[in-house]
This record gives C-alpha cells, structure tokens and sequence, in this order.
C-alpha cells in the first residue's frame, strides 16, 4: 500500500475529526485534505512530477503536514530540511536531490532567497499564497518506490539520505499504531521535529489513526507547550529525555495538571533510570514506551511494553510487529543468548539505501539485513539489551549530530589548525557539544571568533555549546583524534577553568542547568 | 527604557550572534523566526535578565510575548520593574 492511500482512508472515514491544532486554529480531516489537493496542484503547475525531489522547509506547523501529504499525492519524493537548518545545508541538499521544488516560508525565502537562487531550483512555493483547487493527481506509484529522503548526520561528515520506501513508512506507521493502540479519540503533542523520523514516524501514526495532532513546536516556551496540551486534552506524549527533563524543570508536567494523558514514548537516546522514575511518579496511572529506533529502519526496532519497565528495566525491550532483530558475531555467526555482538534487523521497515551512496549502502545493508552499528545481547526471551553503538554520533536533545561534520567547519576557520569535537554529559540535553580547538602557530584566535564562525554555518542545535583552546589533540599513532581521551582533557581544562573563576572571585555566568 | 534595550540587544549579539550581524537585527525582530535562540539560549537570556535588572522570572512568565524580540524584553523588563514598585510598601 501506498502511503497516501493509507492516510486517504482516514480523510475519507472522519472527515470531521480534527486533524490539527497549531496555535487557535484547527483544522479537520477533511480541510486537511482539501489543503492538500490544493498544494499538490501548485506542485503540479510547478512541473513536480512523479518521482521529483520536493524539499519542505518548515517548522512542524498544518502548512508541514499538507505540503507533505501532496508531495506524495502528486507522486513525488519528501525531502524535508529543518526549520533551523541554515541557507547553506538547506542548498546542499537541494542539489544532492536535485530537487524541483522547495516549499518554505516567505520569511525564510526573504532572509535566504540570494542564496538559494544559485541552486538551479525551478520552483518555490510559500504555503500562505492563495491556492486554487485542482483535482488530485494520479497515484501509479509502486509501493516499494521511494517516498522519502529523510538526512540523518552521517559517522564520515557529510550528512546521508536514507531512502525511505511507501512500504517502509507504511510498516513502521502500522507496527506503532498496533503497539499504542492509537485510536480517532486520542491527540498528541508533536514536540519532535516531523522531519525527523521520530517526529515523522508520530505524525504518521496519528494521521493514519484519525487522531488530533497539536502542533507544540519545540519547547522553546514551556508553560505555553503543558498549557495546549491540557486545553487539547493531549492523550500522547513522545520525546527524547532532555524534553522530559526539561518539562518536569519548568512546567506542571503530572498528572493533576494534564490529566487526559494515557500514554508517554522515549527515543533518540537512553532515557535514565532517575529521570523515567520521575516521569511516572508525576503520571503514575499513564503507559510509558521505552522504545529503540533508527533512521534507517524507518523510526522505530523495539518498544519495551509498560508492563515489563520494572522486570527489564535496562531492555531495550521486543521487537514490534514485523521486525526481526538478530544479534551477530564479529564472525558473522549468530550470536548466543546474552552474547554481545551488532544488532543486525531484517522486515518490511529496513531503508532502501543511502541515496547516491551506493558504497555507505553496501557497508549496512547486506544479506537482506540491516547493519545497525550499536551493540548488544538478547536475553533468552528475546529481550533486546543495548551495551554500545558503535558509531561517534552525539545525542543532544532530539537530534543527533556527527562530530566529523561540526569539525570540518571548525576547519574552515583560517586560523583553526585542528578541532576535535565531543559531547559532554548535560542534565537537559542528555549530551552538550564542546569542541577543543588547536590554533595555527602563531595566530592568535579567541573563543568568541570561533564561536561566531560557526554560527555564520550551523543551526543552533549543531554549534558547540563551549569551545576550549589546546595546544594540541590526543590522536592515535595513525592522527585519529581519541575522543575518549579528549573527553578528559575537556573535563580537566573545565575544572581548571571553574577553579580559576573561584579563585578570582568572579560572578560565575548563569548555567541553564544549574 | 533606552539604556534597558541597548543592555539586552548587546547580550544578544555577544551571546547568540557572537557579535557579528548586530545590523541587521531589528528590535522587534522575532527570535524564533530567525532561528536566533534554542530552548537553553531562552533560559541563558532569562539568566541575563534576573542577573542585569535585579528580576525574577517565574516559569510562566516564559511566554514569547514577553521573550521573542529585544523589544518584548525591553517592555517585560520594564513593566516588572514598575510592578515591582508598584507592590514596594
């Protein structure tokens, strides 16, 4: 089945259930739908056609979700770039896609046109324009054809497109709705960036179920996000554990103040022992879904059922429904239960590849599996334990960031000889990226200089938080830096810095997470 | 009202412009839609502002109207501050 089809249904069958809250507008199943044929026509007349590239660079907004169903209503690929990406990593994409269309906002468009005029684009389209109404396009599309790119922070630098298929998106989208039992009475808060496949794979679920998606963007003001929740009624809440452990810092986040709220996921990272036991102390009648999940298998591999928190608190938990998980040995054989190897998955949600990267493709994708990269065991009942990833990535808050990627950027500043970057433990952000900078001999450099440097080429949520000054990197025989050991450099140059600001009596400067 | 704005434009460029770009910054130029600030630049700004103008900032008081703009600061900071008077014995 074609993704389209799939949420299709749900227009047809509850055209009058709200789809979406975004601020004190709402839109039903049914206004949804007819925006959406609205946009596929300006796609159309746009000449997107079948199998074209569209990039949408939206935040998680009514105006997201239409430009993403009429991409695939006009048959077309998603390729989504987030509303905090800069001019530049949204250019790059668009000519690794080759897109036809971008969808952005007047805004964006006004600050970043000049820059992206230079991509070739034939077309763009701001969503608040008038529209006229069109029929809606043919659907010939294959269901194993690709339907979405979704850009993921590659290990080697440059971020990678993961190809996502109808049938990928369709499998994930029924194994969650099976798994929460999400139903047309219930609403989520959309907090995760849609463009993401954690974000994406709620907003799936939701739309397929009939269900009221209120738009929170962000958490950026957090009493307004807990009050819309409890004007909504929200039923749902899915997030990473810095949004949980910034909710539970700021907000009324419990029960007595968001009393609807039946049911809670954690993804994207670890979610600490300390932080979940809060979290159902604050709700301790809702269902909480521990869940592991990659961008290459479509969002989600395994969900810990709320009744075995306590008995497998440190699982991973099951497969859910249609995936294989196997653990292999570094020899290729099938690991033993509690053998530590890679997590390897096979099912219907596994990527089609890499987009133009036929190499990265063949590195994880062999004998119809899908090489994970992380670690771990199965217990003798099948529960999933994870003891490593393999992989350098940085967890900060939602997002997952390559180091290599901000390095070569740190790079790019002519006085920067060299530049490791790590993430460092943060209570909200789960990691906080902080990179240690080696000026070129005899230049002098500032802190602040490198600071800005990288704000002029990264969104926010990809700068370092904290730049240290070193003389030079702890690297291997071979020049890889060693980030273990970089690690305790960082920490040490910290302490030295906080004693040195106690000892010259200096205001400390406020700490978010103090 | 004046030497409050100049206090907070000059923290924002120093702090999430890292003082480059200060031109093109308007007053009332939102935060959010420039994609100048994340949820811990909200919080360092909410440090800033307790520390510079001798105010505290209750958690609901969060909100864009009063965060989202070196303006909407300036106006917060001020009417605080009046409030603050105002409730003085």
């Amino acid at each position: 089945m074609k993704l389209i089809q799939l949420i299709s249904k749900t227009i047809s069958r509850c055209p009058d259930n709200v789809a979406v809250i975004q601020g004190a507008q709402g839109w039903t199943y049914g206004e949804l739908g007819h925006q959406t044929l609205q946009v596929a026509a300006r796609l159309s007349d746009a000449g997107v056609r079948m199998g074209d590239r569209a990039v949408i660079w939206l935040d998680n907004s009514a105006s997201y979700i239409a430009t993403y169903l009429a991409i695939l209503e006009c048959g077309a690929v998603i390729v989504a770039a987030h509303a905090r990406s800069t001019a530049l990593d949204v250019l790059k994409i668009i000519q690794d896609v080759e897109a036809k269309a971008l969808i952005t906002t007047e805004a964006a468009w006004s600050l970043n046109g000049e820059a992206l005029e230079k991509s070739g684009l034939r077309s763009v389209l701001l969503p608040q324009e008038t529209l006229s109404l069109r029929d809606g396009m043919p659907r010939e599309m294959a269901p194993e054809e690709l339907a979405q790119i979704v850009y993921t922070s590659g290990t080697t630098g440059s971020p990678k497109g993961v190809m996502l298929s109808h049938d990928n998106l369709v499998a994930n989208t029924r194994s969650i709705l099976a798994s929460l039992k999400i139903q047309a009475s219930d609403a989520v808060a959309a907090v995760l960036p849609f463009v993401f496949v954690y974000g994406n794979s709620v907003m799936l679920t939701h739309l397929a179920a009939g269900a009221k998606i209120v738009i929170a963007d962000s958490l950026l003001y957090p009493m307004m996000t807990v009050d819309s929740m409890r004007m909504e009624n929200v039923t749902g809440f899915s997030g990473v554990a810095s949004n949980y452990a910034f909710l539970l810092r700021h907000t009324d986040f419990d029960s007595a103040h968001l009393p609807a709220l039946r049911y809670f996921t954690s993804a994207g990272g670890p979610m600490p022992a300390e932080l979940l036991k809060k979290v159902r102390g604050a709700f301790p009648r809702s269902e909480f879904h521990v869940m592991y999940g990659q961008t290459e298998a479509t969002a989600r591999i395994t969900m810990l059922p709320p009744g075995d928190l306590e008995r497998y608190s440190a699982s991973a938990g099951l497969p859910v429904a249609g995936v294989t998980v196997e653990i292999l040995r570094t020899d290729g054989e099938r690991a033993l239960p509690r053998e530590t190897g890679e997590i390897t998955i096979m099912g219907p949600s596994v990527m089609l590849g890499y987009w133009r990267d036929a190499a990265a493709s063949a590195k994880v994708l062999k004998d119809g599996r899908l090489y994970t990269g992380d670690l771990g065991y199965m217990d003798e009942r099948g529960y999933l334990y994870i003891t490593g990833r393999n992989s350098e990535m940085i967890k900060s808050g939602a997002f997952r960031v390559s180091p290599s990627e901000i390095e070569e950027v740190l790079f790019q500043h002519p006085d920067v000889y060299e530049a490791g970057v790590i993430g460092t433990e943060d209570e909200l952000l789960g990691e906080m990226l902080v990179a240690a900078v080696v000026p070129k001999p005899d230049r002098q450099i500032s802190m602040k200089a490198v600071l800005a440097h990288c704000a002029r080429r990264l969104p926010p949520y990809k700068r370092p938080k904290a730049i240290h000054l070193v003389k030079e990197l702890p690297k291997s025989e071979n020049g890889k830096v060693l980030r273990q050991k970089l690690r305790g450099l960082v920490k040490s140059l910290r302490e030295n810095r906080q004693r040195d600001e106690q000892l010259t009596a200096r205001p400390a400067r406020f700490s978010p997470h103090s | 009202m004046e030497a409050t704005t100049r206090a907070i434009r000059k923290f924002v460029i120093d702090n999430f412009l890292f003082g480059e770009d200060g031109d093109h910054l308007a007053d009332n130029d939102s935060f959010m839609g420039r994609g100048i600030v994340d949820s811990t630049g909200i919080l360092e700004l909410v440090g800033f502002i307790q520390d510079a103008f001798a105010i505290v900032i209750e958690d609901h008081e969060l909100i864009p109207q009063n965060l989202d703009s070196i303006a909407s600061v300036a106006r917060f900071v001020h009417t605080k501050k009046v409030s603050g008077l105002t409730a003085a014995p």
